[in-house]
């Protein structure tokens, strides 16, 4: 089934759901999940188990914050919105990823 | 990664709980929306989401356990990086090994003087009083003359006056050595205190009771309380030692209790201790002196009590006979000072240098992992890229840096028990609490925290560096250019301490030289004393015969040891006994004066080859004859007592009074001609005036003094003349205890504080510099090697190999100056706490500062000297292909 999609490379599953979180607002884990796999074209899966571990370690560097509420379905949900700190760490993430590419593809590019 | 998540696992299965739940039912919906039936949709999202346990075990996992496994992963690591680094580990662990060793060692030798509480409960409330006489307390007195007298003790100070809750006392002098009078014989030291004396100190035995009140009555039966030591010495530590019997001074006493191992008497030492047994005392006698102590109610200061007591002692004075020219002043010490004095001062001072030791260490560790950082820069460059934390990495930057503190602390902790063992070979007996240092759990824990504390400080930048890492950075320069200029003020830092201890241990080797090259008055080498005291109860006092024929007799056979120059008998101990001392004298046949107050006169008895002995110049007149020991009475003055006394007149043939005649022991008042005048000898110490001193001949010795003190000048070798001296007392009487010592030991005691602190802190200063020139050294040599492609541009450009070497020269000058006068203004500062301790010198002395700077920049240049040469052998051709 999944084949083909990719592995999700270390460190970047953080920068893709504070993205997420900062572009939606306030999210609960199955939009998130959803919205990530969306824009990915199905490209990549991501697994709850990857996700919600993911998601306590954002929480738990104060990235994220999360709060009880109410899902579009009346269920209740814990919903995730981006803090100030996180709008940095994501900078800082997306900068690195750009060096990090430039990097990779300057390697790539070497090598050949 | 917080601790407190370790203990909120509940709560976090709580929520995993409900998320799963959640999760679950979206994607059933999702499924039975995609038009699976609702069993099938179950299932299905079941499988999709996995084991939910393990979900829950890996967010514990990530709050809990990888704390503790960060934490391992990080040490493994470092221990690998370390490993791979063998020179840098090294260097490292040892320089901080130096810094924390020395630390501790001073630390756990100082920590008597200044932090331990005394072995005595609630020690801040015991204080030391009584009252004091002018003429003892002159210079270079000590709090030992202050005294009670033991006629007026009880009528006066029991019950025991306010502020006081207890008040006792310790029979002062006498009893101070008593001898085992059973085999296997020997000299204690015994102390006879009042029976409440260890309850006031808030000590009990360990072993056996405390004295009663009923024990200390005249006539009461023997009892004693005998220290740890000798408990172990003599009984083996049996507890069946209570109730046995010694015999002490001919005289059976039995043992009631052992005092506890850590227990320290407030008077010196003690191996014994026995009732006063003094009361009642026989009408019309003044009784022993006591020095007292007491506790003071809580809260009450030292001045109070001294108001509160000087009317008391002003009573008790009246009762004397009029011993002085002045009345006695009531004084109140507090234990603490009485015992200590003014060794803090020194102690911090030395605390301080130490301190500066460490921290120069510490800013040398740092400059060696800034070092290898700029190294290392491109390794954390792409850890970062591949996604470790900013956070993670300074941790592991800073657990580098602890576990070079916590090895170079353990090997510190090797190096301190060594250094330990010297400073208490090197103590003055001023700072006697030095003696029993160890290094015990309290040294531990501090030697632990400074570690720490190191580690700490050490990592501080590098972490703070990592931290900062962030761009990677590429191109053929991969070390940013502020680098050399954190690394340069890190030395200028070094160098800056270095100056201040420097210049303060020049100040206190000039201080040092000054008071040993301080003329004496007399010749201390080849000479040597001996204190001989005789049983008290075999040669008794006051009697005619043994005694003093024990004295006469040994004085012979000293005169015939072999290779003896001059020997002679004196009462008391050369140079500074103060045995007789007197504030009022009477001269001429005219009425006695009170002497200039402040001012003393201390009398000695000698044999004629006193003055020959000590090398002592007769200025005027003659020297004493062995007819004058049984002739008309004559005396002679030393230069400033001839002054003191004969202001403007030649002396020779005045007289002075000499007081008691010692056959009969009353005072009649005899008329001594002077006959000579000697040179002064520094009595007092060699850095103070001399006291005026009379010097009358021996006359029927023995019959008041329970001691003699003999000195030989020999041609003999110390070993030939200590032994043949102990032989000679041994063939006379082989109980009596004698040691034998040379006049040039005493005189070494006289300047051993400033000698322990000048060359403590010259050592410390010596290590300083070491490592501040190291440390110069390595950010030169490195300066060097990263512009060796500059250097070779410039030599391809016409620069001669000496303009290369007087830049990198030049360069490293300036930041040497920048230190040295950093390093002054802070010695400006700090140099205050050094000026009390300095004698014929100036804290501001140009000479001691100038050698200090002249010191500093040698090594220092010399230190840059192998980079700046091998800057300018660089082949430009080879620097410029290189790239």
């Amino acid at each position: 089934m999944g084949k083909d999609k990719a592995e999700l490379l270390q460190g970047t599953l953080d920068l893709l759901v504070l993205k997420t979180v900062e572009t939606m607002g306030p999210l609960h884990g199955w939009a998130i999940a959803k919205r990530i796999e969306q824009v990915a074209q199905d490209l990549l899966e991501l697994k709850y188990g990857t996700l919600y571990p993911a998601l306590m370690r954002l929480e738990q560097n104060g990235w994220i914050s999360s709060e009880w509420g109410t899902s579009e379905n009346n269920r209740r949900a814990r919903f995730y919105s981006i803090t100030k700190q996180g709008r940095k760490q994501l900078a800082l993430e997306a900068e690195n990823w750009e060096q990090m590419v430039a990097f990779i593809t300057r390697v790539l590019g070497s090598t050949r | 990664m917080r601790i407190s998540d370790l203990f909120r696992r509940r709560e976090i299965d709580q929520r995993v709980d409900e998320e799963f739940e959640f999760h679950l039912r979206m994607q059933i919906e999702e499924n039975i929306r995609s038009g699976m039936n609702a069993s099938d949709a179950c299932v299905a999202a079941r499988r999709k989401l996995g084991n939910r346990t393990q979900v829950t075990e890996e967010v514990y996992r990530m709050n809990t356990i990888s704390f503790l496994e960060e934490v391992a992963q990080n040490v493994r690591f470092s221990v690998r990086t370390l490993r791979r680094n063998p020179g840098f580990a090294m260097t490292a662990v040892l320089v901080l090994a130096l810094g924390l060793g020395s630390s501790t060692a001073m630390f756990s030798a100082l920590d008597r003087i200044l932090f331990r509480p005394l072995p005595y409960a609630d020690e801040d409330r015991l204080v030391h009083f009584g009252m004091t006489f002018p003429s003892f307390s002159g210079r270079g007195a000590a709090d030992s003359d202050l005294i009670l007298i033991a006629g007026s003790y009880q009528g006066s100070w029991k019950p025991v006056p306010e502020p006081f809750t207890a008040v006792t006392t310790v029979m002062w002098g006498k009893g101070s050595s008593c001898d085992v009078t059973e085999q296997p014989s020997e000299r204690l030291l015994c102390a006879q205190v009042e029976s409440n004396f260890l309850k006031t100190f808030g000590v009990r035995p360990v072993l056996g009771r405390d004295f009663t009140p009923e024990d200390d009555v005249r006539g009461a039966p023997q009892v004693a309380i005998i220290s740890h030591k000798v408990w172990t010495r003599r009984f083996g530590a049996d507890p069946g030692a209570i109730g046995r019997t010694m015999d002490l001074d001919g005289a059976s006493a039995s043992v009631i209790g052992v005092l506890p191992a850590e227990f320290s008497m407030p008077t010196g030492e003690a191996d014994i201790l026995r009732p006063q047994q003094q009361y009642p005392l026989p009408p019309g006698q003044l009784g022993s002196m006591l020095t007292a102590f007491g506790r003071l109610k809580p809260g009450v200061t030292g001045e109070q009590a001294r108001a509160a007591i000087a009317p008391i002692i002003e009573a008790n004075a009246k009762e004397l006979p009029r011993v002085g020219g002045n009345s006695p002043q009531p004084r109140v010490v507090r234990l603490r000072d009485h015992l200590i004095g003014d060794a803090p001062r020194v102690a911090w001072l030395l605390l301080g240098a130490v301190a500066g030791l460490l921290l120069i260490a510490c800013v040398n560790v740092t400059n060696l992992i800034v070092a290898r950082l700029a190294a290392r820069n491109r390794e954390f460059e792409v850890r970062a890229a591949l996604g470790a934390g900013r956070a993670r990495l300074a941790r592991l930057a800073l657990t580098e840096s602890l576990m070079l503190a916590v090895v170079g602390g353990t090997l510190g902790l090797a190096l301190a028990a060594g250094m330990l063992r010297m400073f208490v070979q090197m103590a003055p007996s001023s700072m006697r609490e030095i003696e029993r240092a160890a290094l015990d759990l309290r040294v531990f824990a501090v030697a632990g925290a400074l570690a720490l504390v190191a580690g700490l400080a050490v990592g501080a930048w590098p972490a703070f560096s990592v931290w900062r890492v962030r761009e990677l950075q590429h191109g053929s320069r991969a070390t940013p250019a502020a680098r050399p200029r954190m690394r340069f003020a890190l030395v200028t830092a070094q160098i800056a301490l270095t100056v201040v201890m420097l210049g303060g241990s020049a100040l206190l080797l000039r201080t040092l030289w000054n008071q040993v090259a301080v003329p004496l008055g007399y010749q201390s080498e080849q000479v040597f004393t001996m204190r001989v005291e005789p049983n008290a109860a075999r040669y008794p006092p006051s009697s005619r015969g043994s005694r003093h024929a024990l004295f006469e007799q040994l004085l012979d056979r000293i005169r015939q040891i072999p290779g003896t120059v001059a020997a002679t008998m004196s009462s008391d101990e050369f140079p500074s006994g103060r045995h007789s001392v007197a504030s009022r004298i009477a001269v001429d046949r005219q009425p006695p004066r009170d002497l200039p107050p402040g001012m003393r006169l201390r009398g000695q008895e000698v044999t004629p080859g006193y003055f020959q002995t000590f090398r002592i110049p007769i200025l005027k007149g003659r020297a004493f004859a062995e007819s004058d020991r049984d002739g008309p009475p004559v005396a002679i003055l030393s230069e400033s007592a001839a002054r003191l006394l004969f202001p403007g007149q030649d002396p020779i043939g005045h007289t002075v009074e000499r007081g008691y005649n010692n056959t009969d022991l009353t005072r009649v008042t005899r008329w001594a001609e002077v006959v000579g005048v000697a040179g002064d000898v520094r009595n007092v110490g060699p850095t103070l005036d001399s006291d005026p001193e009379i010097y009358v001949p021996a006359e029927n010795w023995g019959y008041l003094a329970s001691y003699a003190v003999y000195a030989i000048r020999t041609q003999a070798s110390s070993v030939d003349a200590a032994a043949f001296m102990k032989q000679a007392v041994a063939d006379l009487d082989p109980l009596t205890p004698v040691t034998v010592e040379p006049l040039d030991a005493e005189v070494d005691r006289q300047t051993e504080r400033p000698r322990f602190v000048a060359w403590l802190l010259a050592a410390f200063a010596g290590l300083a510099l070491l490592l501040a020139a190291a440390g110069l050294y390595g950010v030169a040599s490195y300066l060097v090697t990263q512009r060796t492609r500059d250097i070779g541009v410039r030599m391809a450009l016409g620069a001669s190999p000496a303009d290369i070497s007087r830049q990198v020269m030049g360069e490293a000058g300036r930041w040497i100056a920048a230190g040295a006068v950093l390093g002054c203004a802070l010695a400006y500062v700090a140099i205050r706490a050094i000026e009390a301790q300095l004698y014929g010198v100036g804290s501001l002395d140009p000479l001691s500062w100038i050698a200090a700077l002249g010191v500093l920049c040698g090594a220092l240049f010399l230190a840059v000297w192998r980079p700046a040469s091998r800057a300018a052998r660089v082949d430009p051709m080879e620097a410029l292909r290189a790239d």
